[in-house]
């Protein structure tokens, strides 16, 4: 038994540096002295001796104290002396001290890092947390983590053993996390809240783990006698996942997703600890988004996704322990209304959830057990909760609440509960918009336009009513507070709604439905449906009046037209004895364009043969009278743009015209001769093309003979029709202001504006007439006829393939004095038909006949030719060709010649009607007798009418 | 001798830790180690060692009572103070000089050893003598040693203290550092009677059905350790048979019963084998439990992955099982021969070596073994993989070694007939012929 006894050779040695080292360490203790030599000692014991193994690593302890100590010292003075960074070195000794320590203990882990890292890791957590506790005020003067970590990090003692931990836990992380990451978390809940950076490295190193794990661990802790929001470890569970979450979002989702997965499965093996977890997986979860704002949102971006009224009611069943946690249903229901508003993302998917729960989507899901009327219940207590709670938080601050701005970003899930049937979810959608809209107005537009365009059926429709009336007391709101100086008008809503709707390109909603329900609303305005003085409707349909005129004027989409036109309609055409409305009307450039799309629409609708296009025709008819009123620039537009397309561009063919080839068209095809073909054509070498030596009555030389007019295949039914329409539409737009005020107007009163139709007389001048001179009221001589001779042919050549011309003239004629400014034409046809029948010999041409009398009709008519040369009309079908000749050139011409066929022959009678008193300027004999002495020779056939014109 | 009053703890409250530790030693040896005249230390006195022993030694509580905690270089430092007393150096020139020297040394020193650690001893004291041991084994600290075998054998091989004791000696040397294995080759030589205590603790501990899915396997540089220990040292296992306790301990005490390795250390035998296919087959079925969210202890953690490695660089090898156990198999047998006919002349061959009844104990954990194979075995009829065909006839053959040569040397003490019909129950097993052979010799006729 004595210490030098052989078997103890090697124990002297051990015994000697436990000595040493004990005394060394109980000094160093106190001084606060390093030595290498100690630390050398200490790790050899380290290594050699099992049982020092605790004392060894208090020793490192204080060691790494003295070391970190002595580091914040320097950097304190680097800093009083203005340097910023920090680069504050060790000693060499210090230096190497670190590193042998740190390869000592390295080793060991690596060895067997089974039975070395729970030591070593609980070892070094221990320590940097009392470190940095202990120098955190020191050091760092913000807190801020980035700063700290800086600090640390940047010291070679805390690094080393930063790099231990790290290399401790990812030996551990493999079989014993739990432990691990227990530790980790205990000893942040110990020095709160400067152990934080350690976390966040330890973290971003293994950032999966150690969310799992520290959510496991955190939803222990937080179950855990029902510990619940009062547990210790909640804050550090918190901070760490919250500084995870911000760097490593996507695991941090998918940790949530998963812990929450895991919460509903229902595993065979159910012990009531993992149940009793299972079941507070959920408020646990909840109270960290409570506490932190990016949990939250990290909570919102997976899991919230994966929640359906299915896995609601599968919660419900564990729901039973989760008012313990929070204090009441209410305490609850708050933190839940307050975390709903606060989630920055998934705000639809919410809503949706709560709808889906308060207000099934369809009737079929109406709740008939007891379970699911109670689920409905809580979903509308619920969503009224939470509509109270955000109106109350919107009319006291300004802040911007996340969970609205995530609706608005996606505001095209919420807009179909608008056209819900179920009345609740409409009613919680008109809120949330409203809400919504008290922050950026753009949002009434874009739910009026959505509205417009999907609207089925008047309910809704009526939410358009209900969106406007919403926003005029949001808008009362926004104009108390001031917030944006800039209040929107309704009209200016149903505006911007209506204009979006019409851009949309969404192929699925048709805009015939969008105009149908404007046509319905305006109809509710006009009925005084809507409780709106301002019209908003109206104006809106006047403001995009431009939209509506290109939809009016293409034939793209016959359906379309003609919902627009009965907008228009609605919208221009005022019911006599309606007040004027306050709305201004369309502006002249609209006007313009208004009358040149309705005059398109009238004639793609007089090419639909059917009712549709009839009743097209007679919209149009509508529209033009009543832009005719608002507007003279819109009614000659109109007028002009209706003639010419009736007479040339457009489908004369439906007007009866007869098909021709033109003089353009035979011009054309002879454009590419070629002089050497010409040259070796034989016959007269100085007939050319175009001469009038080479053109004849029959046709051209050279090419051939003229074709004759191509009948018109149309129906003259069709034609008679088409005409009447159209006569319609000329008529619609002469109209009279008159008419505007039936209770002025009295019965023989012209409802046609003269003016009007005298514009149309010179119209119709202007467009057949191919001079300008000459065009003039006054009948030359006849042998002033010989100069115009081409012009004349051109007229009437117009005329006879025009038959929608006759109609025309007719309807001057009616509206006297309208005629005489057609002189021009009238003085035409009866030179042509001079020259006409002279040239025929005994036979009588029928259809020069039919001419002949059109046209003394419509002087008749027209009280050009007053009585008794009105009736040669009926004369004429008695008389030779020659004889015909001698009345028309003695009768009407002379007649015409000598009396100028001026307005200024008429009078305004009582009514305001012009008319020629006949019985004041008969015609002389010198224009009759020969009237007279040719019924006198077929005096079997006209004895009758003779007898009424001459025998008196 | 003056008497020692409760003013003795006002003079300890006058020094600091390490040296009223020491002072405290002494007033507990005066107080506990009967003096010349052979009275027994009275009960007052007894207590009032105890509260010195709490307050001045393992500070545990202080002045007032509230407790209390060294730090960890103190709990090394009176280790160290431990470990000098009992190896007898003396304090400074003024303390008394320790009675623990001298011929009634050993006894002195055992009774102070006892008191100090209880069979009560707190979970701290539990931990300081790990530590102690644990130093006194790195040091070669003979004294220690003894009294740590001593005290191991009275407080009973398998009790839980000396298993936490057990547990703590194999984390530092086998578990931690590795390293310092080096230093355990010795121990025998140095300290046979602990050593065989500790061998037969340690068999307890791990040959043991601890989980329902088999037996933990013992670390593998403990099981190099223990089957070197053996084959160089035949009457190792024998040693605590072999001391004579009744002088070496507190006057009045009983000597307790030693309990020798060879029963569980026959069991790790028997069992690898069938440990071997169990852990392939379950390697080859996938991971069976995930750790996910089991809180499962760390410790038994620790000690389940340690053994999977050892068993896997013996898989590596050797597929079937670690070939240090044929070689501990054959160190026990060849020590138990070497006890009845000895190669060197002694004079004392000692009996009841081996008890039946712990010998039968392996039966059980075979037959339950083959009946769980036998279930999980897919094929129909069930049967046993060829794999575990091998591995059973290997535990069976080695079951039959040790019996045979247990009752052939005579060293089985206990009803042999219960042994016997123990392992007539295998019969339903495939059949071993050693085994059948072991059965037949020694199977005497009722009749």
């Amino acid at each position: 038994m004595n210490p030098s006894m052989p078997p103890m050779m090697k124990g002297p040695d051990l015994m000697s540096e436990l000595r040493s080292f004990i005394s060394g360490a109980t000094r160093s203790a106190r001084k606060g002295h390093m030595d290498i030599g100690m630390a050398r000692v200490a790790l050899s014991l380290l290594k050699t001796l099992p049982a020092s193994r605790e004392a060894v690593l208090e020793y490192f302890c204080s060691l790494f104290d003295d070391i970190v100590g002595r580091y914040i010292e320097n950097v304190e003075i680097a800093s009083q002396k203005g340097s910023k960074d920090h680069e504050v070195s060790l000693s060499a000794q210090e230096e190497t001290t670190i590193a042998e320590v740190h390869n000592v203990i390295c080793d060991f882990v690596s060895s067997s890092p089974e039975a070395w890292a729970p030591i070593i890791s609980k070892w070094s957590l221990q320590l940097l947390g009392e470190l940095s506790s202990r120098y955190a005020c020191r050091a760092t003067h913000t807190g801020v983590l980035s700063e700290s970590l800086q600090l640390w990090m940047s010291c070679r003692a805390t690094r080393s053993l930063i790099d231990i931990t790290t290399q401790c836990l990812s030996c551990l992380m493999n079989f014993d996390t739990e432990s691990c990451i227990n530790a980790l978390l205990d000893t942040c809940v110990a020095h709160n809240p400067h152990f934080d950076w350690v976390v966040a490295h330890v973290g971003s190193c293994f950032p999966r783990t150690v969310m799992t794990r520290v959510l496991s661990c955190g939803l222990k802790d937080f179950c855990s006698n029902q510990q619940g929001p009062k547990a210790p470890k909640l804050n550090s569970v918190v901070q760490i996942l919250g500084y995870l979450a911000s760097s490593h979002s996507s695991d941090m989702r998918r940790a949530l997703l998963q812990l929450f997965q895991w919460s509903l499965e229902k595993s065979k093996i159910s012990d009531a600890v993992t149940i009793h977890q299972q079941n507070s997986t959920v408020p646990f979860l909840l109270q960290l988004a409570n506490l932190s704002s990016t949990l939250l949102r990290s909570l919102s971006m997976d899991v919230l996704h994966t929640l359906t009224p299915k896995i609601l009611s599968q919660l419900a069943e564990q729901s039973a322990d989760w008012l313990a946690y929070y204090g009441g249903r209410e305490a609850f229901q708050d933190l839940l209304v307050h975390l709903v508003l606060g989630c920055p993302t998934g705000a639809p998917t919410i809503l949706a959830l709560i709808l889906d729960c308060a207000a099934p989507p369809s009737p079929k899901l109406i709740p008939t057990t007891p379970e699911e009327v109670i689920v409905q219940s809580n979903g509308q207590e619920f969503l009224e909760l939470l509509l109270q709670e955000l109106s109350l938080l919107l009319h006291q601050s300004d802040g911007n609440i996340p969970f609205l701005v995530s609706l608005r970003q996606e505001l095209k899930t919420v807009l179909p509960l608008l056209l819900s049937p179920m009345r609740l979810r409409v009613q919680s959608a008109l809120r949330l918009i409203g809400f919504m809209g008290l922050q950026s107005p753009s949002v009434f537009p874009i739910a009026v336009s959505y509205v417009l365009v999907k609207a089925e059926t008047e309910e809704h429709l009526s939410v358009v009513a209900k969106l406007l009336e919403n926003q005029a007391s949001t808008n009362g709101n926004i104009r108390k507070a001031n917030r944006t100086g800039l209040p929107i008008e309704h009209s200016n809503i149903l505006q911007l709604g209506l204009e979006q709707a019409l851009h949309k390109k969404d192929d699925k909603s048709s805009p015939v439905d969008l105009w149908k329900n404007l046509t319905t609303l305006l109809r509710w305005e006009r009925s005084g449906k809507l409780t709106n003085c301002c019209q908003p409707v109206l104006k809106a349909i006047y403001s995009t009046i431009g939209t509506a005129c290109s939809s009016l004027g293409s034939s793209v989409d016959p359906k379309l037209a003609h919902a627009v036109a009965e907008t228009l309609v609605l919208a221009l055409v005022q019911e006599p004895g309606e007040n004027p409305t306050s709305v201004t009307p369309p502006s002249i450039q609209d006007a313009l364009r208004l009358a040149h799309s309705t005059v398109s629409y009238f004639f793609m609708c007089l090419e639909d043969e059917g009712s549709k296009g009839f009743e097209g025709c007679q919209l149009a008819c509508k529209l033009l009278s009543r832009l005719s009123l608002r507007s003279s620039a819109a009614r000659s537009l109109a007028l002009r743009t209706l003639l010419e397309l009736a007479l040339f561009h457009g489908p004369t063919h439906l007007l009866g015209a007869k098909e021709l080839l033109n003089e353009e068209v035979l011009t054309a095809e002879e454009t590419d001769i070629r002089l050497m073909d010409e040259n070796l054509k034989q016959g007269l070498s100085w007939v050319l093309a175009q001469r009038h030596s080479s053109v004849f009555h029959a046709g051209v030389i050279g090419s051939g003979l003229r074709t004759l007019n191509i009948e018109n295949t149309t129906s003259p039914v069709l034609i008679q029709r088409n005409i009447q329409l159209f006569l319609d539409a000329v008529r619609s737009c002469c109209v009279s202001s008159a008419i505007l005020d039936p209770s002025t107007m009295e019965p023989g009163m012209p409802t046609l504006s003269l003016d009007t139709v005298i514009s149309v007389s010179l119209l119709l001048v202007e467009l057949i007439s191919p001079d300008v001179m000459y065009n003039g009221l006054p009948w030359p001589d006849e042998d002033g006829c010989k100069a115009t001779v081409e012009r004349d042919c051109s007229i009437r050549r117009k005329l006879e393939q025009l038959p929608i011309l006759w109609e025309l003239l007719w309807f001057i004629a009616l509206q006297r004095p309208a005629l005489c400014y057609c002189s021009v034409l009238l003085r035409a046809v009866t030179a042509t038909l001079i020259a006409q029948w002279s040239s025929c010999s005994q036979y009588r041409n029928p259809g020069l006949l039919s001419t002949t009398v059109k046209l003394l009709s419509l002087l008749a008519l027209g009280q050009l030719l007053p009585s008794p040369l009105s009736s040669l009309r009926d004369v004429v079908h008695y008389l030779k060709p020659q004889e015909i000749v001698q009345v028309l050139q003695k009768c009407v011409w002379n007649y015409m010649r000598d009396n100028v066929p001026a307005p200024a022959l008429f009078s305004r009678d009582s009514h305001g009607n012009m008319w020629r008193d006949s019985t004041q300027d008969l015609p002389g004999p010198q224009y009759t007798e020969t009237m007279r002495l040719l019924m006198l020779a077929n005096i079997e056939d006209l004895g009758e009418l003779y007898a009424q014109l001459f025998d008196n | 001798m003056q008497p020692i009053t409760m003013s003795e703890k006002q003079s300890l409250r006058k020094s600091e830790f390490p040296a009223c530790a020491r002072e405290a030693l002494i007033k507990v040896e005066q107080l506990c180690v009967p003096q010349a005249s052979g009275r027994p230390p009275s009960a007052k006195e007894m207590d009032l060692a105890m509260e010195i022993m709490a307050e001045f030694i393992f500070c545990e509580v202080d002045r007032r009572g509230h407790s209390r905690k060294l730090t960890c270089i103190q709990q090394l430092q009176l280790a160290q103070l431990l470990c000098d007393y009992f190896a007898g150096v003396q304090f400074g020139s003024s303390g008394p000089q320790g009675a623990i020297i001298g011929p009634n040394g050993d006894t002195a020193r055992n009774t102070l050893f006892l008191s100090l650690f209880p069979p009560t001893t707190s979970k701290n004291r539990a931990q300081a003598l790990v530590q102690l041991v644990s130093m006194a084994i790195s040091t070669k600290n003979k004294p220690v040693l003894d009294s740590t075998g001593i005290w191991m054998q009275q407080l009973g091989c398998t009790s839980k203290l000396v298993l936490q004791l057990a547990e703590g000696l194999v984390k530092d040397y086998f578990v931690l550092v590795p390293k310092a294995v080096t230093r355990l080759q010795d121990l025998p030589s140095l300290a046979p009677h602990f050593t065989a205590n500790f061998l037969t603790t340690v068999a307890e501990m791990y040959g043991c059905p601890e989980q329902k899915d088999g037996f933990s396997p013992p670390p593998a540089a403990l099981l190099e350790v223990v089957t070197q220990w053996v084959s160089d040292n035949p009457r190792l296992c024998l040693a605590a048979l072999v001391v004579n306790l009744q002088p070496l301990l507190p006057l009045g005490s009983i000597p307790m019963a030693a309990l020798t390795p060879f029963a569980g250390l026959f069991k790790w035998c028997v069992l690898s084998p069938l440990l071997a296919t169990s852990k392939s087959r379950k390697a080859r079925g996938g991971t069976a439990n995930g750790s996910s969210n089991g809180s499962s202890d760390g410790k038994v953690n620790v000690k389940k992955e340690s053994s999977d490695n050892g068993l896997h660089n013996g898989d590596q090898t050797i597929p079937k099982e670690c070939p240090l156990y044929s070689r501990l198999h054959l160190a026990l047998l060849e020590s138990l021969v070497e006890n009845v006919y000895p190669s060197v002349h002694r004079t004392n061959s000692v009996k009841d070596v081996v008890s039946v009844q712990h010998l039968a104990s392996i039966v059980e954990p075979v037959q339950n073994w083959y009946i769980k194979q036998v279930m999980m075995s897919e094929s129909k009829p069930q049967e046993l993989t060829q794999e575990a065909h091998e591995a059973l006839e290997l535990a069976l053959d080695r079951l039959g070694q040790s019996v045979q040569v247990a009752l052939a040397a005579n060293c089985a003490y206990g009803n042999k007939q219960y042994l016997l019909t123990q392992l007539d129950t295998l019969k339903h097993l495939p059949e071993s012929r050693l085994l059948r052979i072991v059965l037949k010799t020694h199977h005497t006729p009722l009749f």
